[in-house]
């Protein structure tokens, strides 16, 4: 059984529709990246998977369980991250958690939640309310927060948005941590490559409201785009170029970037060092992330 | 602890350590003293007799009552989706009824302090007349069930409305609406629409109850009529806000 599985899913708000049919399956322990531009059903997704708003047609389960007809019995197991924090700017730190767990129904000592808040890096004896906090503060309470119920599934909307670069690492970290140390399923909304290249096994690529890509981040079958050749120190390139199907796209030290047409990689090295340049490495350049969501967005909302 | 007392604490603790609530206590004492110290004034200088004196402060709590759950019941679900809390509440194990019915605790407890804030104002303007026990009895039977109309229709709206803005806008208009009938003069309040108006308002009954027991120490029986109103309005409010809770979304 998988962690989650969604088939067909359907919704519209104000007869406009948001999701034409979103089908995905994720795994037990898998890093899921969900990607899309902005609007294009994310959040919306997220929310069904929740059971805090209903779909208008389609099959969810989220741990076997229909979010609808189950909603609290499965948020004891589930747990999300929201876009905006949701904090209590009047609460400190520890006693927001502790309002969490209680409403949890977790029997937790002072300790066990002094020890929760060190784990992501926050001090527990900090006594300022969290309306005083930076913003990498409020999203690490935040995780700590959605971790509360030892969840086995945990859904995060954007949560690297409005980090810098080392709060952005540090969120990383912790969440490989956690997928680690507990097996925790984590499915990550974000349009930010970064966190889906650092974090994710598999993905899923939304655009106006379907699911456009699905599959692993690093395709070994990705498609190939280019070639790089290393010339070595004494590489001059002939100018003008005129190698008849190789095309120079780019060149960046002793490297040069080319495309192929009409003959076989072989041939073109053969081409290449015949009409002088001195070859010492070739690569394929595959599709990559950026490649990969750019192919498959077209950018605007549905 | 069960998750609804949990949210009830929470609620009650906002009250005190939140700096909308400290407002609201500060607000509540100043509107509170500045009207005991009109009214002593005119007993004193024979304007009022005790009684009309006790009954308009204990009119004026009413209306403050009414007041603070209008605009703490718009803050309920609106007001958390504006500050974008709402989110995770939703996501705790409790049910839609669960959470309307642990607001509508927190806003019964903002009426709770107000009360208690109150009685010393109240005895400060009534001590020396007649009364004042069963005024302050009524009083905390009539505002509570005020708090539970108001605070429940302002509830259901918060849940069903996108903002605290317009919420607020509405509740405090469906508030003056229900209040108009007050201030008609005494002649029209004896004619036939006049009746029916008093009958059937509920803001309105609250203050006739008052007014039937401290300025015409009447008992209880003369009050069943107008708390049967009021409790009625009280059920048909608590079964818009189970409808309107089950579809509250973030």
């Amino acid at each position: 059984m998988p962690a989650i599985e969604i088939q067909e899913l359907k919704k519209s708000f104000e007869g406009q529709a948001v999701l034409h049919g979103v089908s995905l399956t994720v795994s037990h322990g898998d890093i899921y990246g969900f990607l899309g531009p902005n609007g294009s059903g994310k959040t919306t997704t997220l929310r069904i998977l929740l059971g805090i708003i209903s779909q208008d047609a389609g099959k969810i389960a989220v741990l076997g369980l229909d979010p609808t007809a189950s909603g609290p019995q499965m948020r004891r197991r589930v747990n999300a991250l929201p876009e905006s924090h949701g904090l209590y700017g009047w609460m400190s730190a520890l006693s927001y958690l502790i309002f969490f767990g209680q409403l949890y129904g977790m029997e937790f000592s002072g300790g066990d939640y002094r020890a929760r808040l060190q784990q992501v890096g926050l001090d527990p004896d900090d006594s300022r309310p969290v309306r005083a906090f930076s913003r990498g503060m409020k999203q690490r309470l935040g995780i700590a927060r959605a971790m509360i119920n030892d969840p086995e599934v945990l859904l995060l909307d954007e949560p690297t948005n409005g980090l810098d670069p080392r709060g952005r690492r540090e969120i990383h970290d912790l969440l490989l941590q956690l997928n680690r140390e507990r097996n925790l399923t984590i499915m990550i909304s974000t349009h930010i490559l970064d966190d889906v290249e650092r974090l994710c096994n598999r993905i899923a690529i939304l655009d106006h409201g379907l699911v456009q890509y699905e599959g692993p981040v690093h395709s070994e079958a990705g498609r190939l785009l280019r070639y790089r050749f290393h010339l070595g120190s004494g590489g001059v390139i002939p100018s003008p170029w005129n190698f008849p199907g190789i095309s120079l796209l780019d060149r960046k030290d002793s490297w040069i970037t080319c495309t192929i047409e009409g003959q076989s990689p072989t041939e073109a090295i053969n081409t290449l060092i015949t009409g002088g340049l001195p070859m010492v490495e070739a690569a394929a350049v595959t599709e990559g992330l950026e490649d990969l969501y750019l192919d498959h967005t077209t950018g605007g909302a549905s | 602890m069960n998750p609804g007392l949990i949210l009830v604490k929470r609620e009650f603790q906002e009250d005190f350590k939140a700096s909308r609530g400290l407002a609201f206590l500060v607000l509540a004492t100043l509107v509170l003293s500045a009207f005991a110290v009109l009214l002593v004034s005119n007993t004193e200088l024979s304007l009022l007799d005790n009684a009309q004196a006790v009954y308009m402060m204990a009119g004026i709590i009413i209306a403050l009552a009414a007041l603070v759950a209008v605009v703490r019941g718009s803050d309920g679900f609106a007001g958390e989706r504006d500050r974008q809390t709402l989110e995770p509440l939703l996501l705790a194990p409790i049910n839609g009824p669960g959470l309307a019915a642990a607001k509508l605790c927190g806003l019964l407890f903002s009426w709770l302090i107000l009360f208690i804030l109150a009685i010393p104002y109240l005895w400060a303007v009534g001590s020396t007349g007649q009364n004042l026990f069963a005024a302050i009895l009524y009083l905390f039977l009539a505002g509570t069930l005020i708090v539970l109309v108001f605070g429940g229709a302002a509830l259901a709206l918060s849940a069903r409305l996108k903002t605290c803005k317009a919420v607020l806008s509405l509740g405090l208009t469906m508030l003056l609406l229900s209040a108009s009938p007050v201030l008609l003069g005494p002649s029209l309040r004896q004619s036939a629409v006049g009746r029916v108006l008093d009958l059937a308002n509920p803001f309105a009954a609250a203050l006739n109850i008052l007014d039937s027991v401290i300025i015409d120490s009447q008992g209880l029986a003369w009050q069943l009529l107008r708390l049967a109103v009021m409790v009625s309005y009280g059920l048909v409010i608590l079964w818009w806000l189970y409808r309107a809770i089950r579809r509250l979304e973030p």
